[in-house]
C-alpha cells in the first residue's frame, strides 16, 4: 500500500508530563488506522500534532513524501489533513451552512458572501450524505449526535487526504454510528485515509484494518486487526489483564425504597414518568438519544422545570425546584455534558473535587481548611486513579477520560443516597471504566440507589438490576435482569413493542 | 402571515417593541414629541450615539467590551479643535488626522487585549482614563470654542430638507450591516464571539478579527467625535463622558449578548434610537438630569429583561388564555 502520511519520532511534553514520547507511525493510502490507549496515553496530543493544533517538541511529519510543518489547523487542512477534535468545535450561534463552510463561504466579486449559494451548497453537500438537515437552522438547536455528525461532515467537506477522528462516536446512537461507518467506508473507497481514535474496542473490528496501541505517551505495538482479539488489545493498553469488566453482581435482596417518581411530566419533553428505585439497586435508563432520559434526570435534580408529578425520597414527598435542594437531600447528578455543565474547566482538580461539598471543609467562620482540602483531594485522586501531574493542574488540561473520573470523584464527595449517572463512561478507557463500574457497585452495595443512563447497551446489561426503556418521552418498557437482551431493549427503544405491565 | 411570524421570531422584534413602547410614551406625554422640528432634533441627538454604537457592537460581537469610546471622543474633539483653530490646518486635513487618531486609539485597545492577552474590559478601563487624561493634557483642561465656521454646516446642513447627520447614520449603518452580514470577515466576527476555539480551529484569524473590531470601534468613536465637534463647534476634555456606556446600552438594548456571537447592526440602531428618544422625551418634559439618568437605567434593564423573559412571558400569557 502506498504511504500517505508518516510521523517520525514525535515527542511533546507539557509541564509535568511527557504526553508523547518518541512515537512514529505510518498511514497507507485508503487505510483506516485505529489508535487506542488509556486515558492520558497521548492519543489526542499525537493526532493534534498531525492536525496542526499542537506543535511537536521534536520529530518530523511527512505527507506524501514531503516534510511538512504546521502552525495551525488551517495549515494542516490546506495541506490535506483534517481533524475532528474530541471536543465539539462548532459555533452554536451560527447556522449549519455557515459552520460547514466557515471561513470559506462562496463569495462574489466584492468578496461578499453569497448566501443563496452558501445554503444551496450546504444543502447539496448534506444530501450527498443523505442527511436531512435544514442548512439554515442554528447549530445550537441540534442534538449532540447531530452536532457530532455535522462536525465530521465539516471536516470531510475540506476534501482531506487524511481525516483524523478523535472519539467520533462517543455521543452517537447506534444508528448514527452505522451511518458514520457506512460513509467512512465510502470515502475510504475513494482513497481517503483515516486515523480513528476510540475507546469502544468493538468498533475497531468493524471499521479498521490496523491498530496502534499507545501507553503513557509511548508507542507499544501495531497489529493487523484480523490478528488480535479485544482482550489482547486491552492487555496491551493497560499492561495487565482485565477479565470481567462489569464486575460480578452480588445477589442480594434490595433494600427499602429510595426514590419514587410519580407521573412526572413536562409538556413536549416527557410524559407520565413513573418508577421506583430501591436501596442498592442499579436502575438503567435505555433509549435513543432524544428519548428524554437526560431531561427526566435534569427535572428530578431541579435543573429544569417540571409541569407536574411528585418525587418521594425514602418515602417522604420532597420538593425540588433547584439543584441546591437536590444536593441537600443527597441526590447527585453526573451530567453527560461534562464540559458545558459538569466541570469548572478553568479551575484546578482540587477546586473541582471539593466544589459540591465545600461545606465539609469549612470552619465555623466559613474559612476553608486547606489541610483537609488537600488531603481530601489527594485521596480522591488516588481512589479514582485520576491521572494528573498534581491536584493543582487545571481540569482543562486533563485528558478526556480523566476529566470524567474527576466528575465522578467530585460528586461522591456529597455522600449521596441517590446518584444519577448520565453516560458516565463516555470517552473513558477500559481500565478506568472498570474502576467506575467498581465504584458504582460499591455504592450500590452500600445501599445507594443508582440510576444509570447510558447509550451503551452492553454496559446497561452488564451493570443493571432492571432497565427502563424510554421512547419519545415515555417509558415504553421495563426489563428485568433475567429477561435482558439487546433485541428486546432495542425494540422498546424504537417504540415497536408495548410493555405488558406498566 | 409567514412573514409576520418570521419577523416576530427575528432578533429585531424585541428591541423594536421596546422602542415603540418608549416612543408611544413620549408622544402621549407631550404632543411636541411628534412635531417635525423635534423629530429632526432627535435625529441630531441620536447621531453621535448611533455612530459610536457601531463600533461598540462589533467589539461586543467578538465577546469583548470597549469602555473607552467616550474618552476617544473627548480626545478627538480637543485634537481637532487644536489642529484647526490653534495650528490653522485646513479642516479636511484636521478631520483626516483625527480619524487616524481614532484608529490608533482603537488599535491600542485591540492590540493589548488580543496579542497582549489582557482582558478587554481592563485594557479599555485603562485607556478610558488615559485618553481622557490626554485630552486634559493637550487642552490644559480648558474647552476650545468656535473651532471653525466651516464645521457647523457639516452637522446642521440639510439635504432635501433632512439633516445631514441622518444620512451619515444611514450610510454608516448600511456599511456596517453589509460588512457583518455579507463579508467573510464579518461572519468571522460572529464565529469568534460564538465560539473562539472553534473559530481558531477553522482557520479564522481570531486575534486579527478582534483587533479589527477594536480598530473600527476607534474609527467610529472618532467619527462620533467629529460630529460632536461640529455640533457644538468646540472641543472639550469633558465631552462624551456618557457615550461609552450609552453605546454599550444601545447594543444590549438591541439584543447583543455580552458573551459574544449575538447581535446585529439594525438592532443596535433601534437600541440607539431608544436611548435617544428617552433622552429627548425627558428633555421635552423638562425632567431634571438626575431623573433622566435614572430613567435611562430603568429602560436598559426593562428592554434587556423583555428580551430575556420573552419566552416565560409568552408562556404565562398562553396559560392565562387557556384558563379563561
Ligand atoms: N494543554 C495541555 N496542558 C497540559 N497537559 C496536557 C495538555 N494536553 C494534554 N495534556 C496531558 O498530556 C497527556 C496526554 O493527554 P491526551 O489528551 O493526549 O490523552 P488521550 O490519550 O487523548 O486521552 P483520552 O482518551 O482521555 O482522551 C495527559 O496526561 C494530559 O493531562
Ligand atoms: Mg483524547
Amino acid at each position: 500500500m502506498e504511504e500517505v502520511l508518516r510521523a517520525e519520532n514525535i515527542s511533546k511534553s507539557f509541564p509535568g508530563v511527557l504526553a508523547v514520547d518518541n512515537v512514529s507511525l505510518s498511514l497507507g493510502h485508503g487505510e483506516i488506522l485505529a489508535l487506542v490507549g488509556e486515558n492520558g496515553a497521548g492519543k489526542s496530543t499525537l493526532t493534534q500534532i498531525l492536525g496542526g493544533a499542537q506543535r511537536p517538541d521534536s520529530g518530523r511529519i511527512i505527507l506524501e513524501g514531503k516534510t511538512v510543518s504546521f502552525n495551525s489547523p488551517a495549515d494542516a487542512i490546506r495541506a490535506g489533513i483534517s481533524m475532528v477534535f474530541q471536543e465539539l468545535s462548532l459555533v452554536g450561534s451560527l447556522s449549519v451552512a455557515e459552520n460547514i463552510f466557515a471561513n470559506r463561504q462562496p463569495v462574489g466579486r466584492l468578496n461578499n458572501v453569497q448566501w443563496k449559494a452558501l445554503y444551496q451548497e450546504a444543502q447539496d453537500f448534506l444530501s450527498r450524505f443523505d442527511l436531512d438537515l435544514d442548512p439554515r437552522i442554528l447549530v445550537k438547536r441540534l442534538s449532540m449526535g447531530q452536532q457530532q455528525i455535522l462536525e465530521i461532515l465539516k471536516a470531510i467537506s475540506t476534501h482531506p487526504k487524511v481525516l483524523i477522528l478523535d472519539e467520533p462516536t462517543s455521543s452517537l446512537t447506534e444508528n448514527e454510528i452505522a451511518y458514520l461507518f457506512q460513509n467512512i467506508r465510502k470515502l475510504q473507497e475513494q482513497g481517503m485515509s483515516f486515523i480513528y481514535i476510540t475507546h469502544k474496542l468493538s468498533e475497531i473490528f468493524q471499521i479498521a484494518s490496523r491498530v496502534i496501541v499507545m501507553r503513557d505517551g509511548k508507542y507499544i505495538a501495531s497489529r493487523n486487526v484480523s490478528e488480535v482479539s479485544e482482550n489482547d488489545l486491552v492487555s496491551m493498553m493497560v499492561g495487565r489483564q482485565i477479565t470481567n469488566l462489569y464486575g460480578a453482581a452480588v445477589e442480594k435482596p434490595l433494600g427499602a425504597e429510595r426514590l419514587r417518581v410519580e407521573s412526572l411530566s413536562r409538556k413536549g419533553v416527557f410524559q407520565d414518568i413513573n418508577f421506583q428505585l430501591r436501596a442498592g439497586e442499579i436502575l438503567g435508563f435505555a433509549g435513543l438519544v432524544g428519548a428524554g432520559r437526560t431531561e427526566v434526570a435534569r427535572a428530578i435534580f431541579g435543573i429544569d422545570r417540571k409541569d407536574s408529578g411528585k418525587i418521594y425520597l425514602n418515602g417522604n414527598e420532597i420538593q425540588i425546584s433547584k439543584p441546591e435542594d437536590a444536593i441537600k437531600r443527597r441526590i447527585a447528578y453526573l451530567t453527560e455534558d461534562r464540559k458545558g455543565w459538569g466541570l469548572f474547566l478553568g479551575m484546578t482538580v482540587r477546586e473541582n473535587l471539593i466544589a459540591p461539598s465545600l461545606k465539609r471543609f469549612a470552619s465555623r467562620m466559613d474559612f476553608l481548611n486547606q489541610k483537609l482540602v488537600n488531603e481530601y483531594a489527594e485521596k480522591q485522586i488516588e481512589i479514582y486513579s485520576i491521572q494528573t501531574a498534581s491536584i493543582l493542574k487545571k481540569v482543562l488540561h486533563l485528558s478526556g477520560g480523566n476529566q470524567q473520573k474527576c466528575l465522578v470523584a467530585m460528586w461522591m464527595g456529597i455522600q449521596p443516597e441517590v446518584v444519577i449517572f448520565d453516560e458516565p463512561t463516555r470517552g473513558v478507557d477500559v481500565g478506568a471504566r472498570a474502576e467506575i463500574y467498581k465504584t458504582l457497585r460499591e455504592f450500590a452495595n452500600a445501599g445507594v440507589g443508582i440510576i444509570l443512563i447510558s447509550s451503551d447497551l452492553p454496559e446497561l446489561i452488564g451493570m443493571c438490576d432492571r432497565i427502563l426503556v424510554m421512547h419519545q418521552g415515555r417509558i415504553k418498557g421495563e426489563v428485568q435482569r433475567k429477561d435482558f437482551s439487546e433485541e428486546l431493549i432495542l425494540s422498546y427503544a424504537a417504540g415497536l413493542e408495548e410493555t405488558q405491565h406498566a | 402571515m409567514e412573514r409576520v411570524s418570521r419577523f416576530f421570531r427575528s432578533t429585531v422584534a424585541g428591541p423594536l417593541v421596546a422602542f415603540l413602547v418608549v416612543a408611544t410614551f413620549a408622544s402621549l406625554a407631550t404632543p411636541r414629541f411628534l412635531q417635525p422640528q423635534n423629530l429632526s432634533n432627535v435625529s441630531l441627538q441620536v447621531a453621535t450615539v448611533a455612530v459610536v454604537s457601531i463600533g461598540a457592537t462589533l467589539v461586543i460581537l467578538t465577546g469583548g467590551i470597549d469602555l473607552s469610546p467616550g474618552s476617544t471622543v473627548a480626545l478627538v474633539t480637543c485634537t481637532l479643535a487644536i489642529l484647526v483653530k490653534n495650528m490653522g490646518l485646513p479642516l479636511p486635513v484636521g478631520i483626516l488626522l483625527v480619524l487616524l487618531l481614532g484608529v490608533a486609539c482603537g488599535f491600542v485597545n485591540g492590540f493589548f487585549s488580543t496579542y497582549g492577552r489582557i482582558p478587554s474590559f481592563i485594557v479599555t478601563l485603562a485607556t478610558m482614563s488615559i485618553y481622557r487624561g490626554l485630552a486634559f493634557l493637550i487642552t490644559k483642561g480648558t474647552p476650545i470654542f468656535s473651532v471653525s465656521p466651516a464645521l457647523e454646516p457639516l452637522f446642521y446642513g440639510k439635504l432635501l430638507g433632512i439633516p445631514l447627520p441622518f444620512y451619515y447614520v444611514v450610510i454608516l449603518y448600511a456599511l456596517g450591516s453589509l460588512f457583518l452580514r455579507n463579508t467573510v470577515q464579518g461572519r468571522a466576527i460572529y464565529a469568534v464571539g460564538g465560539n473562539e476555539s472553534a473559530a481558531r480551529l477553522t482557520g479564522i484569524a481570531v486575534n486579527r478579527s478582534k483587533l479589527l473590531a477594536f480598530v473600527v470601534a476607534g474609527l467610529t468613536a472618532a467619527i462620533g467625535g467629529v460630529l460632536l465637534t461640529a455640533w457644538l463647534n468646540s472641543g472639550s476634555p469633558n465631552y462624551g463622558a456618557e457615550l461609552g456606556l450609552q453605546s454599550i446600552a444601545a447594543a444590549v438594548i438591541g439584543g447583543a449578548s455580552l458573551v459574544g456571537g449575538y447581535g446585529s447592526m439594525i438592532a443596535t440602531l433601534v437600541g440607539a434610537l431608544t436611548v435617544a428618544v428617552v433622552q429627548n422625551g425627558l428633555n421635552l418634559l423638562a425632567v431634571p438630569a438626575s431623573w433622566q439618568e435614572i430613567t435611562l437605567g430603568i429602560v436598559i434593564v426593562a428592554a434587556v429583561g423583555l428580551d430575556m423573559w420573552k419566552s416565560s412571558i409568552g408562556r404565562a400569557f398562553s396559560k392565562l388564555f387557556r384558563q379563561t
